[in-house]
């Protein structure tokens, strides 16, 4: 149980292999596609990667404020995914650059729209609120990690009764700051379109493929030899989270299409009427993908306790939110030329090697298990059905 | 189950006041292949059905199956009021708007899904307004835990018994069925 | 089953399962106390004024109301969405909480859940007499009929009759069959012949047979399984009325979501109004306890917040989409004639229940039971700015108009509030208020105490 994870030397290779695709793809695209393309690409695995480090804090600090207990079991995977915040906020700062490719709004322009949002769209204010989503997201994840990893020597109660504290206020900052890093990043492509529903969405989106993060990882350890305390019930958890946030994430979908459908206002439908013409194929997809695909996996009662089971639902629900993604920022960067191609494929391949070298090396710092956590003990004999 | 009880039969019980006693009875009881009749306790006990043997309930089953037919029902009668028996445009929106049909479509879903589990729920267990189940003790709607073992000959009544009594049964007892 | 030592308990006293059902059946039992005629009979004059206020209403029509041609909603349909979103709280108890496995909520599921169906029942009449014609209502449902005419199934008002008739129906079952074991209960201690007969009807002949329980419990998960989307959806589908139009104020993406968390704060501040009260009265302190009543709060604290990152995203979106109609509407609500509606939902719904972010105020009943209060009129007042600001400065200028509620109305919502509390009046009487079976599978009874007690009461 007292195990620490070794990262070894056949892992290293492996994901310096994944690196290295993603920077020859990288190299490759510099010279052959335009660069709003590669933008667009970097813009969007940044905030996909940058997504399973906050969803990491956030799963953490959901179950420490709601005194779950059993995620204790699994702790350190969040935790670990977590410490990817910054390196993604070095990869954010370098989106800088590519800014005037992405962004529209920061182009000359005399479009009356944009002048009256231009109190909040400007490139000052838009570099202000990012050192401040980062500042909080590191200061926050800093605090909960240094907190769980001091109580692996120290058994004292008083690091959890502080997480608490933290997590409650990092809730309170990313669900303030999650909305709005949504709107300045993804939203003001299409910057004349908006939608109040659209930073929920996006969290609910970034949340399913977090907790599918988190299941991979999971498995992956297990086959490795590690974490044998962790069971089939708390996969079910997994499982029921993966399930439960598909079809939230569903509604949500809904609620959006739906009310912009029924309105039929031109100013809101442009959004879908573009996708649907031009992205057909993934505009159903994603739908496809991201509700059915899991519902169907999942829905019965002993599928999040196969492992097998559990690995395809999780790699579909990977995919298909990178899609959704995909879909939310491709159209209003490229119009009608996006593609998906070696850029496409291989930057996030990159990513990947990229987001699990940090992980592996945070994960390998630490215990695998918080074993001085009071809810720790409670974990392991944990039941579902 | 009851029903196929044999005039003949009898019944031994006995009863626990607490819910471990029970389980480590049950599982004696298990390992010396006592037929089990029913057990009745105050609450749930989580993972009893499966100590002492029960098969998986299908209500899931039904509930899936209700709800199938109930979101096929709804969708595909509106679809049929709608383009078929009396296509009206309302509010600029096409005869086939499946957007608009999701609604009614989700709601019939839950309420067949639902109406089925609960009624297949209560004629499986044989409960409803006037049943007449046979109440073994009062006190187990209150904190008596009661093993009901069946047996048709003297040799397996005894045994029952005094399976029953070394797990520390109260009150053991031959009841005629 | 292991529970950590930081963990509060959940049933304080030292409880063994005798004492659970004697102490949750013995209200059943007793006589009525002062508090409950008194409670009753208030209710009941209320009722009748409603019922005086409905029979106005259907004799001589919706002109006794104070709506206009500019504002056709007014008072019934605020009050209509107010209880549909009290009623939200009990399925939520049962079944989110029940899938989160928050062991917590079997003290309070069950007259959470009974809360639910008499709101949703009382909502139901307001649609029902806004008709107009009420002898009429069956129009609603499809049916084949002699006009060879449908309904309307594009219209977000009959997706609501579906969506609150499901609610109704699933509610009520849920609600019912878990009450089943607990009839059993009040039946096997039933000492006089009226009580043996009713309850013995009433409990459909429940035994406590572990086929029974083992079918129970995977009954209650399903039904949990199912009532959790219902619960988002019936309230999204309530949101849904005024979203899918074009009125400033009213179409805006977020309204699912948002009427969801809104509907559920203001159910669990209602559940709080109603379980302070009632652990007082009937002892049972020791059931629900500050550790539960911290609990709720704690969802009040998240559902508040979450409404008010909402008020204020649909604050930012009306600034940000430069939509001169949905900066005037949103202006409007903070700084027009119906400024202090808004002022007042912001300050109960916004800023009281972020007191409970202090401990100290969190576990306590009496301040919790103020803000309480003070969380139901916010929420009545939010749907009051959602309807009536928004429709009383329409596109054109030359309609716009003022509304004021005439006594009919405030009779009818009098009268609700007498038929909610009429019936929960009724049920705590003649129906336990705690889920007794549930509270005995959470406890732990040391063995060796249980027989030491047992002894003890035995003699």
């Amino acid at each position: 149980m007292d195990q620490t994870f070794e990262f070894k030397q056949k892992y290293k290779v492996v994901l310096a292999v994944l690196l290295g695709i993603g920077i020859l793809s990288l190299v490759y695209s510099i010279f052959s596609v335009e660069s709003g393309r590669i933008w667009a690409n970097v813009l969007l695995n940044n905030i996909y990667f940058l997504a399973f480090a906050l969803i990491g804090f956030v799963f953490i600090s959901v179950h420490i404020v709601g005194q779950a207990g059993w995620h204790t079991s699994i702790q350190r995977i969040p935790e670990a995914m977590g410490s990817f915040l910054p390196v993604a906020a070095v990869l954010m700062a370098i989106l800088l650059f590519g800014m005037h490719d992405i962004y529209h709004w920061t182009h000359e322009h005399h479009d009356p729209i944009l002048e009256g949002k231009a109190a909040y769209l400007n490139a000052p204010f838009f570099i202000i609120r990012m050192v401040i989503y980062f500042g909080g997201w590191i200061f926050f994840g800093w605090k909960l990690r240094s907190l769980s990893v001091k109580s692996d020597l120290d058994p004292d109660l008083k690091y959890f009764k502080k997480s608490i504290y933290y997590a409650g206020a990092f809730l309170v900052f990313f669900a303030i700051t999650s909305s709005t890093a949504s709107w300045d990043w993804i939203m003001s492509i299409d910057a004349h379109w908006y939608s109040t529903i659209f930073g929920w969405y996006i969290f609910i989106s970034i949340f399913v493929s977090g907790i599918a993060v988190i299941i991979l990882l999971v498995i992956f350890l297990q086959s490795q030899g590690y974490m044998s305390h962790v069971n089939k019930e708390h996969l079910h958890d997994l499982g029921k989270y993966l399930f439960g946030f598909s079809v939230f994430w569903m509604y949500l979908w809904f609620s959006q299409y739906m009310l912009i459908w029924y309105a039929n206002i031109p100013e809101e439908t442009v959004y879908f009427i573009q996708r649907i013409e031009e992205y057909n194929f993934l505009f159903y997809g994603n739908f496809l993908i991201n509700f059915f695909a899991p519902f169907l996996i999942l829905i019965h009662r002993k599928a999040p306790r196969l492992k097998r089971v559990m690995v395809i639902g999780a790699i579909i629900v990977f995919i298909g939110h990178w899609i959704d993604l995909y879909l939310a920022i491709m159209p209003g960067v490229l119009g009608d030329k996006a593609s998906i191609g070696i850029t496409e494929i291989g930057l996030t391949i990159g990513y990947v090697g990229l987001f699990l070298w940090v992980v592996f090396r945070s994960l390998a710092k630490a215990k695998l298990v918080p074993v001085n956590h009071p809810f720790f003990k409670e974990s392991l004999e944990y039941h579902n059905l | 189950m009851k029903n196929n009880i044999k005039e003949d039969k009898k019944l031994v019980s006995g009863y626990y006041e607490h819910p471990d006693d029970l389980i480590d009875a049950v599982r004696v009881i298990r390992e010396k292949e006592l037929p089990i009749e029913d057990i009745f306790t105050p609450f749930p006990i989580h993972g009893l059905d499966e100590i002492a043997g029960l098969r998986k309930s299908r209500i899931p089953t039904l509930g899936f199956i209700f709800g199938l037919i109930g979101s096929i029902s709804a969708f595909g009668f509106m679809t049929w009021v709608f383009t078929v028996d009396y296509p009206l445009i309302i509010g600029g929106k096409p005869y086939f708007s499946v957007p608009a049909f999701i609604p009614i479509t989700f709601e019939v879903t839950i309420l067949f899904a639902a109406l089925a589990m609960v009624f297949g729920f209560l004629i499986r267990s044989k409960l409803g307004m006037g049943a007449k189940n046979r109440i073994y003790d009062k006190k187990i709607t209150d904190d008596h835990f009661l093993v009901l073992l069946k047996g048709d000959s003297s040799t397996l009544l005894e045994s029952a018994k005094q399976v029953l009594s070394a797990t520390g049964a109260m009150d053991v007892k031959i009841i005629e069925d | 089953m292991y529970v950590s030592p930081v963990r509060e308990t959940l049933i304080t006293g030292n409880k063994t399962y005798k004492d659970v059902t004697n102490d949750i059946s013995n209200p059943v039992e007793g006589k009525p106390g002062k508090f409950w005629y008194l409670g009753i009979t208030i209710s009941v004059i209320a009722l009748f004024f409603g019922l005086f206020a409905t029979i106005i209403t259907i004799w001589y029509g919706i002109g006794t109301w104070g709506l206009n041609k500019t504002i056709g909603w007014g008072f019934s349909i605020t009050t209509f969405v107010w209880w549909i979103g009290i009623g939200h709280a009990g399925t939520f108890i049962s079944a989110i909480l029940l899938l989160f496995r928050q062991r917590w909520r079997t003290s309070i599921n069950r007259a959470a859940e009974a809360m639910t169906i008499f709101a949703v029942l009382c909502a139901s009449v307001f649609p029902l007499i806004h008709m107009g014609r009420i002898l009429l209502f069956f129009f609603m449902f499809p049916y084949p009929n002699t006009r060879h005419l449908w309904v309307n199934f594009n219209s977000p008002l009959l997706w609501d009759v579906f969506a609150i008739t499901t609610y109704f129906i699933v509610s009520l079952l849920f609600w019912y069959m878990g009450l089943l074991p607990d009839l059993g209960s009040l039946r096997d201690r039933a000492k006089t012949r009226m009580r043996k007969i009713s309850y013995r009807l009433l409990s459909f002949g429940w035994t406590g047979s572990m086929k029974h329980w083992q079918r129970h419990e995977i009954l209650s998960l399903m039904l949990a399984g199912l009532a959790a989307p219902l619960v988002l959806s019936v309230h999204s589908i309530v949101s849904f009325d005024f979203a899918t139009s074009v009125i400033p104020g009213w179409h805006t993406t977020i309204f699912p979501p948002y009427f969801v968390a809104g509907a559920i704060f203001s159910g669990f501040a209602m559940v709080q109004t109603l379980m302070i009260i009632t652990r007082k009265a009937l002892h049972l302190e020791n059931y629900i306890t500050l550790g539960h009543i911290s609990s709720m709060n704690k969802i009040i604290i998240l559902t508040g917040s979450i409404v008010g990152v909402a008020y204020l995203t649909e604050l930012f979106m009306a600034w940000y989409s430069g939509v001169e109609y949905e900066h005037y509407a949103f202006i409007n609500r903070a700084t027009g004639p119906y400024w202090f509606a808004y002022w007042i939902m912001m300050t109960c719904n916004v800023v009281s229940p972020q007191l409970f972010w202090f401990k100290k105020i969190r576990r306590n009943p009496m301040i919790t039971f103020v803000i309480s209060i003070f969380i139901n009129i916010g929420m009545w007042f939010e749907r009051f700015v959602i309807i009536v600001t928004s429709l009383h400065r329409d596109y054109l200028p030359s309609s716009w108009s003022i509304y004021k509620p005439t006594i009919i109305e405030i009779g009818l919502f009098i009268g609700t509030l007498g038929l909610f509390f009429t019936g929960y009046f009724l049920f705590i009487k003649f129906f336990p208020v705690i889920a007794i079976a549930e509270v005995k599978s959470i406890i732990i009874v040391d063995r060796s105490k249980k027989q030491v007690k047992n002894a003890d009461s035995e003699k």
